[in-house]
């Protein structure tokens, strides 16, 4: 390390999500040496992770190297290793590539899937918390058009055509809209041997409405665009069951489908070591008002795998969205500044900046205050904030290409099936041909 | 009103050609035979066609896997008389004329098999099982994945010997592909290395070219593998000639002089053989692996089966008596002569024989290192290399990947940078646990 020989304490960041990046830029030119740690070797955008999975956006247009963030500043290194676990008493975390000594650490790690425990499900569907999995639903869908099309019977036809979505929060609802423009568009122009009308989309949540943290107007509006472009929304409605040939619903119906994706929830991911502070109902760690962890001053947590009740208004603690995470990390940054120069440090109060969803060209919902919109200014705001959001200037301006020409051609462009997607009840046949 | 229309591809009152294999060849057939009187299949195991020349830019971070490909539907799309399948060949029966197929059988009144390429180890099973290959997006992904991962280790390795084992880079074979691999390899040593791995010393990072031959580049002009040479070594890159990899482990390669390199990063271009089917044996040069055809690219004893490209071989073209390159711009020249062949055909007009035409080779090293034969001419330098860019865009299938290409070229000349350094999903080796693949997917 450049700056080993200084003083510095070593503070590590595990996790270089939202939370983490924004903390590792407030840090640079501090009196620490930061060392970053993430199992991946680059920050993705997850709020677009929907348009890599429906060929709208390229995988590298939401991806940023670390290195490439870290590389001009002086105190930050980072390390590509995993986590497996922390030792408080001798500040020390085990990883993948060795024994990582800290003074001061900040959990950042983000959330996971969350199938609350139907295990079906965890089985069968699909998840889009990765750029991995993004690419995997991409390949997927992909392959079930293709293997769709030279069957004869429709009723065959029909398994390979239905698209579950579980789940009808701003993930959820912003696939079903993306897939109900792809079957608008690419399928009807390119698959022209196929019946479009075959392809459902189908949309399901336990809830009454669909975007449930939104206002009742914007779940109104959104419900109805997706209506609108064809979507079916099964709402009051969960899934009870499900095999490789379909699936099965609170209410006795059954859905014969190849693909259903599960986007119903989350959950923080966690490191063995902390069991004490860990809330394992919610899967998060009990930090107080400054983000520190019960019983460890030494160690702070952020964003979705941090639970915090001491702020006004959130008692059960604050939403697992990225708004939260870049404003912790933010007021973690003054608060150790403040903590350097022996000042008390400020506890979080979290400003909730509105919430805003997009379902199709020109459609969209946007709250903000006291405001409820939606349409096509909702829409260009949107992509606005999301385009200004985005790590890398080459990122802002190829995301905005790719939006241009999708929007002058009609089309997802992206149709790629890189890597086909191998469920795993197919592996024993796939590694058989791979052997031949 | 499309649909109208496509419904119509099945009662088009015309014989079925079916293309097997999209690459350069099977492309430019469906191009030209788009509104003739022929009812067209093209199947292809991928969904779309990719651009070979550049997937070592995949490979070295340069460009997007999506820059280079191009989904067949969106060719075929808009040709009433096409149609396209993704499957999987497994077998001809040419008395039928069936193929079959993994989504069922298909019959044919012509067949077009234009399968392309697979990396050749000439029996080297050591490099089969340890090198990795540059023939697909796949492949090319898994290097970029693989080089990073390497770089990344190395940073974190305390122990001298392990680190320089992460950072040996070794390729095999200086044709073009080696060529240019090495060159970008080079250039991420002494840019990306340099500048982002700072704790690490980039001169450990080391890039050997080997080649049992005298010369990189052999079937270029003796100026231009010079030139190359001369770039190669200015970039840093070791070159190893009248050297082959005999052997070697997961840790290691063995030399024919004997000695050993301990390396992590094995990549083969060292040669390419014809893509075959069962079912056509009788006419199947197995040493060439390639299927010998006439002039008109017709299979020997089967006049409704033609051959293009890189599995076809055709030893009476006078000036190739052993078959022509295996190169793309054959395989369209192929491709370009039976379409009008299948037209003349039609109209119960003769064949014409098929007469490549070299119009040249060119390779780049690096940022304005290129070489360049025309003809009787060979340079080198800026020009080279801008005209080198010029006719890969050109070439390139769609206007969107060309301004992608083009924008991504612009942005790395000016950063200085190869921008697309992601791992997305690491590159496991074929030794490691057989558990890991799947843990990437948690």
């Amino acid at each position: 390390m450049t700056s080993e020989s200084s003083s510095w304490p070593t503070l590590v960041v595990v996790g270089g999500g939202f939370a983490g990046l924004e903390l590792v830029k407030g840090f640079e030119g501090a009196p620490y040496n930061v060392l970053l740690l993430d199992k991946q070797n680059h920050h993705c955008f997850q709020p677009l992770l929907y348009q890599v999975a429906t060929a709208s956006l390229a995988s590298d247009s939401i991806a940023h190297p670390f290195r490439r963030t870290v590389a001009p500043m002086a105190n930050v290194s980072f390390r590509m290793a995993e986590v497996e676990c922390i030792d408080p008493e001798k500040k020390e975390l085990q990883t993948s590539i060795g024994i990582v000594h800290y003074d001061l650490l900040v959990l950042a790690m983000g959330s996971t899937t969350n199938f609350f425990g139907n295990s079906a499900m965890q089985r069968q569907a699909m998840q889009l918390k990765s750029i991995s999995q993004a690419l995997d639903i991409r390949s997927d869908l992909l392959q079930e058009f293709e293997a769709a099309l030279p069957l004869w019977n429709d009723n065959e036809k029909r398994k390979h055509l239905n698209f579950v979505i579980v789940g009808a929060g701003p993930t959820g609802v912003e696939l079903a809209g993306a897939l109900a423009e792809i079957k608008k568009t690419v399928v009807k122009r390119e698959y022209t041997e196929l019946d479009s009308s075959l392809m459902r989309i189908i949309l399901i949540d336990g809830l009454p409405r669909v975007l449930n943290s939104f206002t009742e107007r914007s779940s109104k509006n959104a419900q109805r665009y997706l209506e609108k472009l064809g979507v079916e929304v099964w709402l009051d409605t969960t899934v009870t069951g499900g095999d490789a040939e379909g699936i099965t619903l609170s209410d006795g119906r059954t859905v014969e489908t190849n693909t259903v994706i599960w986007a119903a929830g989350v959950k923080g991911v966690t490191i063995p070591g902390l069991d004490a502070a860990l809330n394992t109902k919610a899967n998060r760690f009990e930090v107080d008002g400054m983000n520190a962890l019960k019983g460890d001053p030494n160690i702070f947590v952020l964003g979705d795998c941090a639970l915090m009740t001491s702020d006004t208004g959130y008692p059960k603690g604050h939403p697992q969205v990225a708004t939260v995470a870049i404003q912790q990390a933010e007021l973690l940054v003054r608060n150790l500044e403040r903590k350097a120069k022996h000042e008390k440090m400020l506890p979080f109060t979290y400003h909730h900046k509105g919430s805003m969803a997009v379902i199709g060209r020109g459609k969209a919902v946007v709250d903000i205050g006291k405001y409820s919109f939606g349409g096509f200014f909702a829409w260009l705001l949107w992509m606005f904030v999301h385009v200004m959001q985005l790590v890398g200037f080459r990122n802002r301006i190829m995301v905005l290409a790719r939006w241009a020409w999708k929007f002058l051609s009609w089309k997802n462009t992206i149709r790629l099936i890189i890597r086909p997607y191998i469920r795993q009840k197919d592996l024993v046949q796939a590694d058989r041909i791979a052997n031949v | 009103m499309k649909s109208k229309a496509k419904i119509a591809y099945d009662e088009l009152p015309y014989p079925t050609i079916v293309v097997v294999g999209g690459g350069f060849a099977g492309l430019e057939l469906i191009r030209g035979l788009a509104d003739t009187p022929y009812k067209v299949m093209l199947l292809d195991r991928q969904n779309h066609h990719c651009f070979q020349p550049l997937l070592y830019q995949v490979a070295t971070a340069s460009l997007g896997a999506d820059n280079i490909a191009h989904p067949f539907r969106r060719t075929v799309g808009p040709m009433r008389n096409v149609a396209y399948r993704m499957a999987t060949v497994e077998r001809v029966e040419p008395e039928r004329k069936v193929l079959r197929t993994n989504i069922g059988e298909f019959s044919y009144d012509i067949l077009v098999l234009a399968l392309g390429s697979t990396t050749n180890f000439f029996g080297n099973r050591a490099m089969e099982t340890e090198a990795m290959q540059l023939k697909t997006i796949s492949q090319a992904l898994d290097i970029r994945s693989d080089l990073l991962q390497d770089l990344e280790a190395a940073i974190s390795k305390h122990n001298e010997e392990d680190r320089r084992r992460c950072l040996n880079f070794v390729i095999v074979g200086a044709g073009p592909t080696g060529v240019e691999l090495a060159g970008s390899l080079a250039e991420i040593k002494r840019t990306v290395v340099k500048r982002e791995y700072r704790e690490m010393e980039s001169e450990m990072m080391r890039i050997v070219l080997i080649d049992s031959n005298d010369r990189v580049l052999k079937h270029f002009s003796t100026k231009a593998s010079e030139n190359a040479r001369n770039y190669l070594e200015d970039l840093g890159v070791e070159i190893r000639l009248g050297d082959r990899v005999v052997g070697g482990d997961e840790d290691r390669i063995e030399l024919n002089d004997g000695s050993t390199l301990e390396t992590n990063t094995v990549i083969w271009a060292a040669g390419v053989k014809g893509v075959t089917l069962p079912g056509l044996e009788s006419a199947l040069n197995e040493r060439a692996s390639r299927y010998e055809v006439d002039r008109t690219n017709a299979l020997k004893g089967h006049p409704d089966i033609f051959v293009l490209g890189d599995c076809a071989l055709i030893s009476e073209d006078p000036g190739w008596p052993h078959g022509h390159p295996q190169v793309a711009t054959v395989a369209i020249q192929q491709g370009q002569l039976l379409v009008r062949n299948l037209i003349a055909r039609s109209k119960g007009k003769a064949a014409e024989l098929f007469n490549y035409k070299d119009k040249g080779s060119m390779a780049v090293i690096g940022r304005r290192k290129a070489v360049v034969d025309i003809g009787d001419r060979s340079f080198g330098g800026t020009l080279a290399w801008l005209m080198w860019m010029f006719v890969h865009v050109l070439q390139l299938v769609g206007f969107r990947n060309r301004m992608l290409v083009l924008f991504n070229w612009a942005w790395k000349y000016l950063s200085w940078k190869n921008t697309i350094r992601l791992i997305i999903r690491p590159y496991i080796r074929k030794n490691t646990e057989v558990s890991r693949p799947f843990a990437a997917h948690e």
